[in-house]
């Protein structure tokens, strides 16, 4: 006779991408475990196999319905390394510049739209407030035609960069199809302009409105919410953040470097697990092992995105968003900073360091000059690493000596953050679930738990219905369902 | 009158690209027709995405896929009304359902939200796994769908 009861969390989702919460209680009606499932289809690999390569970029930005970029991206760098052409100065400028007006734009969307209203409106608002429309009474209404602005820029730079407005079609093997035109150089000009501004304001308004709200600052502090574990992720040669390129750091809970290698060395340091609840590959360093679902320096457990970049840099690289780290680090009295609400400031820092960035690359002269693309040399191997929004995105290619797919492995960012999440989810669910009481916020604070992350489930289709409604069913210790909290 | 007709979709999941295939096939008629007014695109962008594409649009005509019973040959046309809240109950956090997007543009006061989006949708068994090849069935479907969206933009092009 089981000992433990089962509390599920069980979207009925889109087809595109849906994750399901498992909660296990003991006898006494507290939490004993908790996982995170994502569920997906299956056969990428087979799927891939025999394609040529270049067709890569295309096929693989179809797997997310919310960051195609970083897909086409990281496929095009495994192809770069793969035909051993790495792209020329003005290409990698064009890709870099896209890159960051996407990171910009998916970090604005999550604090606007998404994460932030659980804290400009409050975590125990009702739902009907806690969303965009009451972070515009909340913040007023100007602001809401500025994120539709500063959205559409971000989608504009894309546009005119890659090539079409819906998903990227410019990267190819070794550099760019094509460049932009003065005009169009002018106008990226100035909506990068104005993208420093906004970003600006954004931070302004996490300072005054989340920074002096304790329904904010009681979940940063909370310590039961902090969680010592490893950080992966890109810096450049400066030790900075770099969404676009460089080597991978890694970096332990007391902050010591654990290990730093490029995109081909990466696959050296990890491992995957499989279990039986989840189709998902469970990354962990091999170095360190699987201990389970547990924190700690001596836990194989990592975490990626952004409060992962601020834990393994050394500097941002851009003036404004570098100020704003240190207030971040002076806040936390140093790194690494394990709370796990921290990632939201994190992002809000990672924004503004991709606006003055594409700022940036938009003004260097060589975005409009030389070559665009590198000859090609034979097909091989190659691994292609980038930082999507939420984390490391991997790629891994061996093209055959016609340069078709011969074997393929990605790993994504929600992927690395699986066990990260579940410990996340058990973390809130010990605090909110005693002696068998559910408390009735357990569905928001539980979805505040692993949004923090920003976990991208939507990599498969766009199906009808179109919801992803959260359900939880709390089963009594004999299996029997008990109650259903659902909205 | 401006019109978009959007094929909703991934091309790499089987069945799902049904709306994609229609949307093709709309295309065709359109420029074969020279109809006017009207754009045609292809995405497999989430529901916030999606949203904001369909800004500066007087009316737009989603083309999609629904689990279902395949063998149901049921076209499905409604009204997608933008919805304001519950954005917040949702597994995914970064993204959203068409509705509940189009609520949170109505809520930053956007001006440019199209006075109707129409969604048209025939049933799909869910994909289990990738593929860029559809059922006959599906095949089928698409055309019905193909032409569901035509009649439905019978009046608004400028010919």
């Amino acid at each position: 006779m089981s000992e433990t009861r089962q509390v599920s969390i069980d979207p009925i989702t889109r087809l595109e991408g849906h994750g399901k919460i498992e909660l296990f209680l003991d006898d006494a009606g507290n939490l004993a475990d908790a996982f995170f499932q994502i569920p997906e289809l299956r056969g990428f690999e087979e799927f891939c196999r025999g394609r040529q390569g270049e067709d890569m970029p295309q096929i693989t930005e179809r797997i997310c319905g919310v960051c195609p970029e970083a897909h086409h991206f990281a496929s095009t760098k495994a192809l770069d390394v793969c035909y051993d052409a790495p792209p020329p100065p003005r290409a990698r400028l064009l890709r870099e510049l896209l890159y960051n007006a996407y990171t910009f734009s998916d970090h604005l969307l999550h604090f606007y739209y998404l994460g932030g209203p659980d804290f400009l409106v409050g975590p125990y608002a009702p739902p009907l407030e806690r969303n965009i429309l009451g972070v515009v009474n909340k913040v007023g209404l100007e602001l809401g035609a500025e994120v539709i602005k500063h959205r559409a820029y971000g989608q504009k730079i894309i546009e005119i960069v890659g090539g079409r407005p819906i998903h990227p079609v410019t990267g190819i093997p070794g550099g760019q199809s094509k460049g932009i035109t003065p005009e169009e150089r002018d106008e990226i000009e100035a909506m990068t302009a104005s993208a420093v501004e906004f970003a600006k304001v954004t931070l302004e308004i996490f300072h005054n409105v989340l920074l002096t709200d304790e329904s904010f600052t009681k979940f940063v502090s909370d310590k039961s919410q902090h969680m010592p574990t490893y950080y992966m992720g890109l810096v450049d040669e400066t030790g900075a953040i770099n969404f676009y390129d460089g080597e991978v750091r890694i970096v332990g809970p007391d902050g010591s470097q654990f290990a730093q290698v490029g995109a081909d060395g990466i696959l050296n340091l990890i491992d995957e697990r499989t279990e039986p609840w989840t189709y998902v590959k469970i990354p962990y360093l091999k170095d360190i092992g699987w201990k389970g679902f547990e924190a700690g320096v001596d836990s194989g457990v990592y975490r990626v995105g952004p409060l992962a970049r601020l834990n393994v840099c050394t500097q941002i690289g851009t003036p404004l968003a570098q100020a704003e780290y240190e207030r971040f680090c002076e806040y936390f009295g140093g790194g690494p900073v394990h709370a796990t609400f921290a990632f939201h400031w994190a992002r809000l820092i990672e924004m503004l360091s991709a606006a003055e960035r594409t700022a940036t690359i938009i003004a260097d002269p060589q975005i409009m000059e030389g070559p665009l693309r590198t000859p090609l040399g034979e097909p091989g191997s190659g691994v292609g690493v980038i930082e999507a929004a939420r984390g490391v995105l991997i790629h891994d290619y061996a093209l055959d000596d016609r340069g078709r797919i011969d074997d393929v492995n990605l790993i994504v960012a929600t992927t690395h953050n699986v066990a990260a999440i579940s410990l996340s989810i058990k973390d809130m669910a010990k605090a909110v679930i005693k002696d068998g009481n559910v408390e009735e916020g357990i569905l928001n604070l539980v979805e505040m738990s692993f949004r923090n992350y920003d976990p991208c489930l939507a990599c498969a289709t766009h199906a009808l219905p179109g919801e992803m409604p959260l359900v939880i069913d709390v089963h009594a210790a004999d299996g029997s369902l008990r109650e259903r909290i659902e909205r | 009158m401006s019109a978009l007709v959007v094929g909703w979709g991934n091309p790499i999941a089987g069945d799902d690209a049904v709306g994609l295939k229609a949307a093709d096939a709309v295309a065709e008629r359109v420029v074969e027709e020279r109809l006017g007014g009207i754009d045609v695109i292809v995405t497999s962008e989430g529901g916030l995405r999606l949203a904001e594409r369909t800004l500066g649009y007087e009316r737009v005509l989603v083309l999609d896929a629904r689990i279902g019973d395949a063998a149901d040959e049921t076209l499905s046309i409604e009204r997608i009304a933008p919805r304001d809240g519950e954005t917040a109950a949702s597994a995914t956090r970064h993204d959203g359902s068409l509705a509940d997007a189009l609520g949170v543009l109505r809520a930053l006061r956007s001006t440019q939200l199209p006075a109707e989006v129409v969604l048209l949708s025939v049933p799909i068994e869910a994909p289990t796994a990738w593929s860029e090849e559809m059922s006959k069935t599906a095949d089928a479907a698409a055309a019905r769908l193909a032409d569901a969206a035509l009649r439905e933009l019978e009046g608004i092009a400028l010919g």
